[in-house]
């Protein structure tokens, strides 16, 4: 009898030593031991550990796009369908490119507008190469359903536009990317610069237009330039 | 019953040394910044919105209380090879990324490993940040923190204390840093505010969104005239972008309370 609570307590001191020198160094070491696995760097990953569907994506984006493309980027974003999608999707489309959120009464439908004078703008047997892209500031109330409605209030056709909604993190990266700059009012609404931005078929940013007033010719001359 | 104390020693001896040296390992790759619990407060931002002065709570975060050093962000280097030198993208990095450091994966002894790392990018800092399981910090709780000298939460708008941050921003970066907890540690025990380096934070453009304030209206939107070491930190924080780097600008990381 003596002899098996012997084996017992040993055993138990055993896996508690086992056990705390394997939660010393924490989860740090789990996303260490990921990251170099997946060399990547970014919290996201550590939230979604699982997803390995994300990783392979990471990867074959750092490798094929060129140094000023967008789509290096690894953000993880939410269409108005409520779908995963990736930036790398618009590859080799010319991409039309604002943020936003669906509550502005200002300045956003004045750039949701302009943007559509620039469809309206593009050859009808060439709209099939081009993507509009809105994406939303204000991942806490623009849910996918809010941003579906907000596109058919708009009538914006789905197989050009996009409508997009992240995290935090992701929607400032982006936002650094293209160089467009917000915060957040204690009202909950934001204070905004307001910028479309023209991205070629590799990513990369080829013309923005700065403020509230849509300068048509140099946005035709952008659209007649892009191959 | 012996032959049981003897698998059981066995097993202890072969589990034991393996865990001892993944840990010293990890420890050997990553040393990771000490943070100090800030408690939050209320922070009332340099420029109005909207015309009026806006308060902003700040929530109860942690600190680390010194900068990223060479040394550390060299772990970091090492263990993500896409953020060295020659492998950065432009557009998470301009050309003069790491310009001080000897090579790729080597500092060299140009530069102090203890001193805080310069010359990366909001996106490299960012990187950092969620490699050791923390964040950039916020202007605001950056701000907020900043607040504070060395015997008080602040903010300390006396002449004297004024005229001494004006002073260390004029001042010339010396050819080589010296090392982080080098300057002074404030009332929230965090070292180095004011006096070594300029540190990004998560959305540092935010402040001065329609670029008038500092560019052309001057103090016009201001809250605090007396505040010009302010104006001097926002109006540089305007002129940069996410891939900027430059020799005097750093980062330290923050984090949540769960």
């Amino acid at each position: 009898m003596k002899k098996y609570f012997l084996i017992i307590a040993l055993l138990i001191l055993m896996t508690g030593i086992a056990y705390i020198s394997g939660t010393g160094s924490s989860n740090i070491k789990d996303v260490d031991q990921r990251t170099i696995k997946n060399t990547s760097i970014t919290t996201r990953e550590v939230a979604k550990p699982d997803d390995d569907d994300c990783c392979k994506v990471v990867n074959s984006t750092t490798t094929n796009y060129s140094d000023m493309s967008l789509y290096q980027s690894d953000g993880n974003w939410t269409d108005q369908n409520g779908t995963k999608i990736d930036l790398g999707k618009f590859k080799n489309k010319k991409v039309v490119i604002a943020m936003f959120f669906a509550s502005c009464m200002s300045a956003c439908p004045v750039i949701v507008n302009d943007m559509k004078r620039i469809e309206a703008k593009i050859p009808k047997n060439k709209l099939s190469n081009y993507r509009f892209v809105l994406v939303s500031i204000d991942p806490e109330r623009d849910t996918p359903q809010v941003l579906k409605k907000y596109a058919e209030e708009r009538s914006l056709n789905y197989e050009r536009w996009t409508l997009l909604t992240g995290s935090k993190d992701d929607i400032m990266e982006l936002g650094m990317m293209l160089g467009f700059k917000y915060s957040k009012n204690e009202n909950g609404g934001f204070t905004h610069t307001n910028l479309i931005s023209f991205l070629n078929r590799k990513g990369e940013i080829i013309y923005q237009n700065d403020g509230l007033e849509l300068d048509m010719n140099s946005v035709t001359k952008t659209i007649a330039s892009l191959n | 019953m012996k032959t049981g104390f003897f698998l059981i020693i066995i097993i202890i001896m072969m589990i034991c040394p393996l865990q001892i040296s993944a840990q010293s390992n990890e420890s050997a790759k990553k040393s990771v910044t000490k943070m100090v619990y800030i408690k939050g407060g209320n922070y009332i931002p340099l420029f109005k919105k909207n015309g009026s002065a806006e308060k902003k709570q700040i929530k109860h975060f942690y600190m680390d209380i010194h900068a990223v050093t060479n040394e550390q962000f060299l772990q970091f280097v090492k263990s993500n090879p896409e953020w060295s030198r020659s492998n950065v993208k432009k557009i998470f990095a301009e050309q003069s990324y790491l310009k001080d450091w000897q090579s790729d994966f080597n500092p060299g002894n140009k530069v102090n490993p203890n001193a805080p790392v310069t010359y990366v990018s909001w996106f490299a800092a960012k990187a950092y940040s969620g490699w050791v399981g923390k964040r950039l910090p916020t202007l605001a709780e950056w701000e907020f923190v900043a607040m504070a000298d060395e015997n008080s939460p602040g903010p300390n708008h006396s002449k004297t204390y004024n005229e001494k941050l004006i002073r260390w921003y004029l001042k010339e970066l010396p050819a080589k840093l010296p090392n982080v907890m080098s300057t002074y540690k404030n009332y929230r025990g965090v070292y180095d505010m004011f006096g070594l380096i300029r540190e990004w934070t998560f959305d540092f453009n935010s402040a001065n969104i329609n670029g008038t304030a500092i560019c052309g209206g001057g103090s016009a939107g201001a809250t605090d005239l007396k505040n010009y070491p302010a104006f001097l930190r926002y109006g540089f924080n305007s002129c940069l972008s996410g891939n900027s780097t430059l020799a005097n600008l750093g980062f330290r990381c923050a984090k949540d309370i769960k």
